[in-house]
């Protein structure tokens, strides 16, 4: 091992240390990134399904429409991918709430995607360890911010709190149908260039055929 | 006693030097996440140990533990990588105790006192012995709090080798006949009493050997 002190062959091989380091990280992260995200996708539709009855499944494959990390067919059910700040980093969650026309409270579930809590203190949002946000399904917004913190992970329970406040906000009866209106304004806006390219398409065919048969 | 051999029993990391205590006793309450661990240990012990030992040379004195750090910090992450990728089940279970490997001072030590001064076969063969040997205490503690706890042994190992591997698993009883061997103060009175088993075996064959000249462990 070299001796000498920091020198500029110290800092040189520093350098190449750093950059052998770093090329094999980049190297690894393109070769794993497609199935990384893969893995993750799966992770979440797997999540949705499992918050949505039959029907809901079917309607989330034939007419879904996505904004905002929102998912929903505009019926009686909203998906909504949310990140909100726990002890050791953001804690990201899949939030299902549930509408009703007759003017009840939404109701909502919570299941956490990922997060960084403290392995046996934070464990009780992990739905795969713990039945603590499965047994709060279909609460209100309102009864969340009323449920009793757990002992120990105060600032983890309250990411959950302001989850359910946040879910409550961006999904308000506003919000809703400010989302389907964009929605159905697209899917207008897609049907009318439709007809317009095949009206124009149409349009220059009998163009074309009309200019052969006037050369003839 | 070889370089390989003295790794694996009279130097081993977990019950002669303890360290790396903090993920042995967090991930081992089943075999399939030891195995993770000790798989996940082994592959950046080997890794950073060869690097290391490869650039002995090169790396400047005064700065050989930031070189250490990023070298085995480089090799945790491509861990971390290649088990999210292809292990995404396990990644979920034992993420955080794979990413913890960066500040194992049992890696950091046998880059310290080992790799950085020994060549690359010397270096290769010390990170394999070491890796064994934490391999075995991981993995007895596992099998001994899985079985406690649960009532199985190779529970779950899908997790790792697939779906076929879903049916390896050995009932032993209806339930688990300890749960506290699940917890970490389980983790904790279970270890003491597994290394102190283990020490007593050596020392035994120590003594009966009559080989009293050479030093029986590096307790740091």
């Amino acid at each position: 091992m070299n001796n000498s002190g920091l020198s500029w062959r110290g800092i040189v091989s520093l350098t190449l240390i750093a950059g052998i380091c770093g090329s094999v990280l980049v190297a690894t992260n393109q070769f794993t990134a497609p199935k990384i995200d893969a893995q993750r996708t799966a992770q979440a539709r797997a999540l949705m399904l499992s918050l949505l009855s039959p029907q809901q499944q079917q309607e989330l494959d034939w007419t879904q429409i996505e904004n905002h990390n929102v998912i929903t067919a505009c019926t009686d059910w909203w998906l909504i991918h949310i990140s909100e700040n726990g002890y050791a980093g953001p804690i990201d969650l899949l939030a299902y709430w549930q509408t009703f026309d007759n003017g009840d409270p939404s109701l909502l579930k919570l299941r956490v995607l990922a997060h960084l809590e403290t392995p046996g203190i934070g464990d009780f949002i992990d739905h795969q360890r713990d039945n603590y946000l499965p047994n709060q399904d279909d609460s209100t917004a309102a009864q969340w911010q009323s449920t009793d913190t757990v002992t120990g992970a105060t600032i983890t329970h309250n990411a959950l709190r302001q989850a359910a406040l946040t879910v409550a906000q961006r999904l308000n009866t506003q919000a809703r149908a400010h989302y389907c209106n964009a929605a159905q304004s697209a899917t207008q806006r897609t049907a009318l260039t439709a007809a317009h390219s095949a009206t124009q398409r149409a349009a220059l065919t009998t163009t074309h055929s009309a200019t052969k048969e006037a050369e003839q | 006693m070889s370089t390989f051999s003295r790794g694996v029993l009279v130097n081993n990391p977990a019950w002669a030097q303890l360290l790396g205590l903090c993920p042995l006793l967090a991930v081992s309450n089943s075999v399939v996440n030891a195995l993770g661990l000790a798989v996940a240990s082994g592959f950046v012990l080997l890794g950073s140990n060869l690097m290391i030992s490869t650039l002995r040379h090169r790396i400047p004195d005064v700065a050989r533990l930031p070189c250490f750090v990023l070298i085995i910090a480089t090799f945790t992450t491509l861990t971390v990588m290649l088990l999210e990728a292809f292990a995404f089940e396990l990644y979920l279970r034992i993420a955080l105790f794979i990413q913890i490997i960066v500040t194992n001072c049992m890696i950091l030590g046998r880059a310290e006192s080992f790799a950085s001064r020994q060549p690359v076969g010397a270096a290769a063969l010390d990170a394999l012995g070491t890796a064994v040997g934490f391999a075995i205490a991981l993995l007895t503690l596992g099998a001994v709090r899985e079985a406690l706890g649960h009532g199985t042994f190779l529970r779950e190992m899908d997790l790792l080798f697939g779906e076929q591997a879903a049916h390896w698993v050995v009932h032993i009883a209806a339930t688990g006949p300890l749960p506290l061997a699940l917890f970490p103060p389980g983790a904790f009175l279970l270890a003491g009493l597994l290394f102190a088993l283990v020490q007593g075996a050596l020392n035994s064959a120590a003594k009966s050997n009559e080989q009293t000249s050479e030093p029986i462990n590096e307790r740091s």
